[in-house]
């Protein structure tokens, strides 16, 4: 039975779906203490002193915690790529004489309940003498109050062609102005990590929403002054992740630094109201961008500056989301020239990480939003002006001439006219145009709209995948990469099944153990198509061994067998057989037969070192209807279109496919992180930050493309991940303006009814 | 013990709104008298001409009212818009009303059927109040420190009721941003004993007589409820918060009150 490219259901699902997968949080060790963070209820002020006295009124509370304390610990490392200048710009663990946002760590309570800690944590007495925030990233004035930093951290720029000849050329120039909302991924599970010391072993376990475990595991020992093997790193189940958790953060010092000093296991459960205002958040960004066009509508040049909300200190992503935002501007198109700026300003709100589609999704707002001003001011139709500025399959591989952290932007392969016709024509779209122009005609605010992109996939550097099969026949496999949730170990499964010769669902796969595999790390996780190729060589490995260990067994010299279901036999026989996985790996033991082979048993490696980014494209195409007397915006249809090069297991694509078109939908219509102007935080729970549910969302109809495998390795694969959120806000911003016969009317996510009713108003008064 | 503990303590029927701002420490109560232990306390009675809720009277419990009849049809229809099903389980009708949320369903609901609201103290005994003068402002009533609502009485409607109800909300289960109910009976062609109210909007849930009277005697028709539907809008002074400014929520509320009276019709 083949099982790579079938819609196999998920290994990983039996727990998931009986209620007993096992999350941070439901572990919990005798004598564990509890910690709770003392933060900032200002967005910007000078701290003058922390009394802690009162905290230790509260019975058993055990250490409290200041900067003081914690004084040799240096600040949270960028990971990948940085501007030496980024150390004034670096988060120290807790606030020393300067809180710069509502939400920083100041102090951190250890007690030996979590309502003991929330009691003291309440007591610990803040001096601060408040300062003037600043919320705006584009606001020019440098902030005077801050001496020690600039207001801007860095600037990225990215370019090609000679920009000047393309806009002196040009037949329209054509400008827009637009912005995103603060947002984040917001997953169902908060941020929660477990830390416990063994003075036995020296070596502090931590259960954490790690994205990549050993960079997590080294990040910390290098804070703490540890050896590499005093930490080892646990990635259970994880409840949704999409960027908001799994990178180093002030909290995941603290509850290691404190397992160890205080000798007690220290667990920490952040709350809603907390995740809301404190865990990374991103997508902030004004841009000015404008295009110089052809007559024919043909895009000439390409110029975008844009301001990046970077929040109160550049985290471990550090500039990740300006190199992707600029480098993936010019997208699927042709340009003669490009120049992409983007400034990372700090401003007095959370720092920013990342989140799904992280930059790609803001540089295809900005660029469809253009392209869509290029249509509206050309009188153009706005899926011509697009196919007939893409690049075609002749263009591919397709070398931008940039660079994003340093790795080249070469478009692997893709054809991206065939996808944009495929997507026509399997979901009848002409004819969903017509009939929405009909509607349109009769009254009804109804509009389609479309985006197409390139993504970027395969951003690991390295994976590692160790293989055994026990004397029971039983393959397990190995990785210290992280299972987020998208079905990684069920792909695995598939792919080492046909290997090996097993039934995918008899495949163990251990994910997020840095105990259980030596993995060195990288700074960006390893993505999934990157192991699953370590696994495909370690299993392709095994069956060498498997085949060579039964010849010698079965004194065959041809090359005749075969395995099926974990049995050895001749390809030309229906019975007789035989051996089973497990006598080969008994035989290769020691003391086995073939103990002088190594003596190591059945166990084989695989790496796979990353030789380039891959490039998935895909194309958006909504339907907004809009209710004329409350301006709500309701999406009917979404379709996704997208290539992935090869689809192991297409259900599992096209549930991330529709899963980021959902988050996607959210950040368009519904959910935004916004401060007051005081830089307090809007949101604090789930009534503030809406978001929506099935009743509001439509039923993502997704078309998973195998059009254009990537070279980068032998299965083609391209990640899946990013590709159903990248270009939804873009497309349903199109779609409003079509609705509204209102071209360029949305310049901001999330789209505000309000907004959208005044604007209906005020054109039934004109 | 409300008497004996004064503000220090909360009556614990459904915890739906208390629990929630407890955990997030903005409720502080010493002491929580659990009411949820008192026997009889679930089943709704009828008695002369009314239907009497009584304290653990729950929200899912409307659904599925013995009584026929418009009044239960009503309620029915209001408790399916409140929150979501774990919400409906536990959440009490009377809860929701010393809980004064203005979006709330059964506040006006209890307004615009002109519910009467007994309240008992220990120290001064029951008294009755109508529900137009229950609430006060928003998120507060004129229920004393030491009193609760030990019941909530609420007239039966005649058989030729009619009513419509809209509540416009971002998403399923949210507090309406505005709603409006609206309640007559078709004599003839006519609509009369009008009762229209709209909550979410201001402070309080209130009846609009402006657009009562405008409904008044006269046959329904869309251009007439359109008419009654700007009134409204002009009439209410909407309040302002993150989810709708007061401009956009008078939009809503001719939305909800045009699309009420259109249901009303149906």
């Amino acid at each position: 039975m083949k099982h790579s490219g079938r819609s196999l259901s998920r290994i990983e699902d039996r727990a998931l779906v009986t209620g007993r997968g096992r999350f941070v949080a439901d572990f919990a060790f005798p004598r564990q203490l509890h910690m709770r963070i003392v933060r900032s209820p200002v967005a910007f002020g000078r701290l003058k002193d922390v009394d802690t006295s009162s905290a230790f009124d509260v019975a058993g509370v055990v250490a409290v915690w200041t900067a003081a304390d914690i004084a040799a610990i240096p600040p949270i490392p960028v990971r990948g790529p940085a501007p030496a200048a980024i150390a004034s710009f670096l988060q120290p663990i807790l606030a020393r004489d300067l809180v710069r946002y509502v939400g920083e760590p100041v102090a951190a309570v250890f007690a030996e309940s979590a309502a003991a800690a929330d009691d003291a944590a309440e007591r610990v007495a803040l001096d601060i003498a408040p300062l003037e925030p600043t919320l705006d990233p584009a606001g020019p004035i440098p902030n005077v109050m801050d001496a020690a930093r600039s207001n801007e951290a860095a600037t990225v720029r990215k370019a090609f062609g000679d920009l000047g000849s393309a806009f002196q050329s040009a037949a329209h120039v054509v400008a827009i102005e637009v912005d995103l909302a603060r947002d984040g991924a917001v997953p169902a599970e908060t941020r929660s990590l477990l830390a416990q010391w063994d003075p036995a072993r020296d070596i502090v376990d931590l259960w954490a929403p790690a994205r990549s475990a050993p960079h997590h595991r080294d990040t910390l020992a290098a804070m703490l002054g540890l050896p590499r093997a005093g930490i080892a790193v646990h990635v259970p189940n994880l409840g949704g992740g999409s960027g908001a958790h799994g990178e180093i953060d002030p909290e995941d010092v603290l509850v290691t630094h404190a397992a160890r000093v205080l000798a007690r296991p220290v667990a920490w459960v952040e709350d809603r109201r907390e995740h809301l205002h404190a865990a990374a958040q991103t997508r902030g960004m004004t841009a000015k961008a404008r295009a110089a066009v052809g007559p024919d509508g043909t895009l000439l040049g390409l110029d975008v500056d844009v301001m990046i909300d970077a929040g109160a200190y550049v985290r471990a992503e550090g500039m990740m989301v300006a190199e992707f935002l600029t480098a993936m501007l010019p997208g699927p198109y042709r340009f003669k020239a490009f120049r992409g700026t983007a400034h990372v300003r700090m401003t007095n709100r959370t720092p920013a990480g990342s989140f799904r589609a992280a930059g790609r999704a803001e540089a295809t707002f900005v660029r469809e939003r253009l392209l869509d001003a290029v249509t509206a001011a050309l009188g153009a139709d706005p899926f011509e002006i697009r196919t007939r500025n893409l690049l075609a399959p002749e263009d591919l591989p397709h070398d931008r001439h940039l660079a994003a952290l340093g790795r080249p932007i070469v478009y692997d392969s893709g054809r991206y006219q065939h996808l944009v016709d495929q997507t026509m024509k399997h979901f009848s779209l002409e004819l969903l145009r017509q009939r929405t122009d009909d509607r349109r005609a009769k009254g009804e605010l109804v509009g389609l709209g479309c985006a197409a992109f390139v993504d970027v996939a395969g951003m690991g550097e390295a994976a590692h995948v160790r293989l055994s099969v026990d004397r029971i026949g039983i393959v397990e496999i190995v990785t210290a990469a992280s299972d987020l949730g998208e079905g990684m170990p069920t792909t695995i499964a598939q792919v080492v099944a046909d290997i090996v010769g097993v039934d995918y669902d008899t495949v163990r796969v251990r994910t997020g153990e840095t105990d259980r595999i030596h993995t060195v790390s990288s700074p960006v996780p390893p993505s999934a198509e990157l192991v699953i190729t370590a696994a495909q060589y370690a299993a392709e490995a095994a069956r060498e061994l498997i085949l060579d260990a039964a010849q010698a067994l079965l004194d065959d010299t041809g090359d005749r067998l075969t395995i099926q279901s974990g049995r050895i036999r001749e390809a030309d026989r229906h019975f007789g057989v035989a051996l089973s996985l497990g006598d080969i790996a008994a035989a290769l033991e020691p003391g086995g037969l073939l103990s002088d082979r190594g003596g190591r048993g059945l166990v084989t490696e695989g790496s796979a070192k990353a030789d380039g980014l891959s490039f998935p494209y895909g194309v958006h195409i909504v339907l907004a209807e809009i209710d004329k007397q409350t301006g709500m915006v309701r999406i009917p249809r979404a379709f996704v279109a997208y290539d992935v090069g090869n689809a192991v297991n297409p259900a599992l694509v096209e549930s991330q496919l529709a899963s980021g078109a959902l988050e996607g939908i959210a950040g368009a219509l519904y959910t935004a992180l916004d401060v007051s102007g005081l830089g307090d935080p809007r949101a604090i729970n789930y009534a503030d930050y809406p978001v929506p549910t099935a009743c509001e969302l439509p039923d993502i109809e997704v078309l998973v493309s195998e059009a254009a495998p990537t070279p980068l390795n032998p299965l083609g694969i391209k990640g899946a991940m990013d590709g159903g959120f990248t270009g939804i806000g873009a497309a349903i911003a199109s779609a409003v303006d079509a609705a509204l016969s209102a071209p360029g009317f949305v310049t901001h996510l999330p789209i505000s009814p309000a907004r959208i009713m005044a604007q209906i108003r005020a054109r039934e008064t004109a | 013990m409300l008497s004996q503990h004064g503000d220090d303590a909360r009556l614990l029927a459904g915890g739906q709104s208390l629990v929630p701002t407890m955990t997030a420490r903005l409720a502080r109560p010493t002491v929580l008298i659990d009411l949820n232990r008192i026997e009889n306390a679930a089943l709704p009675t009828i008695s002369a001409g009314r239907l009497r809720v009584p304290p653990l009277m729950r929200h899912a419990d409307f659904e599925r009212l013995s009584a026929n009849g418009p009044l239960s049809t009503i309620l029915a229809e209001l408790s399916g818009h409140i929150g979501h099903l774990p919400i409906r389980m536990r959440g009490t009708f009377c809860g929701a009303l010393a809980h004064a949320d203005p979006a709330a369903e059964w506040c006006l609901a209890s307004v615009v059927l002109g519910a009467e609201l007994l309240v008992r103290s220990m120290t001064r005994g029951v008294r009755n109040i109508e529900a137009a003068d229950f609430f006060e402002s928003m998120m507060d009533t004129t229920l004393a420190d030491d009193e609760m609502i030990i019941e909530a009485q609420i007239p039966l409607l005649p058989a030729a009721t009619r009513y419509g109800f809209s509540e416009i909300c971002r998403r399923s289960g949210d507090y309406a941003l505005a709603s409006t109910l609206v309640v007559y009976q078709r004599d003839e062609d006519e609509m009369t004993k009008v009762r229209l109210g709209v909550g979410g909007v201001e402070a309080t849930p209130r009846r609009i007589p402006e657009a009562e009277a405008m409904l008044e005697r006269r046959e329904p028709t869309r251009q007439l409820f359109r008419e009654v539907a700007d009134l409204v809008a002009s009439a209410v002074d909407p309040v302002s918060d993150l989810a709708a400014d007061a401009d956009y929520r008078r939009e809503l509320t001719r939305a909800a009150v045009s699309r009420a009276l259109d249901r009303s019709f149906r």
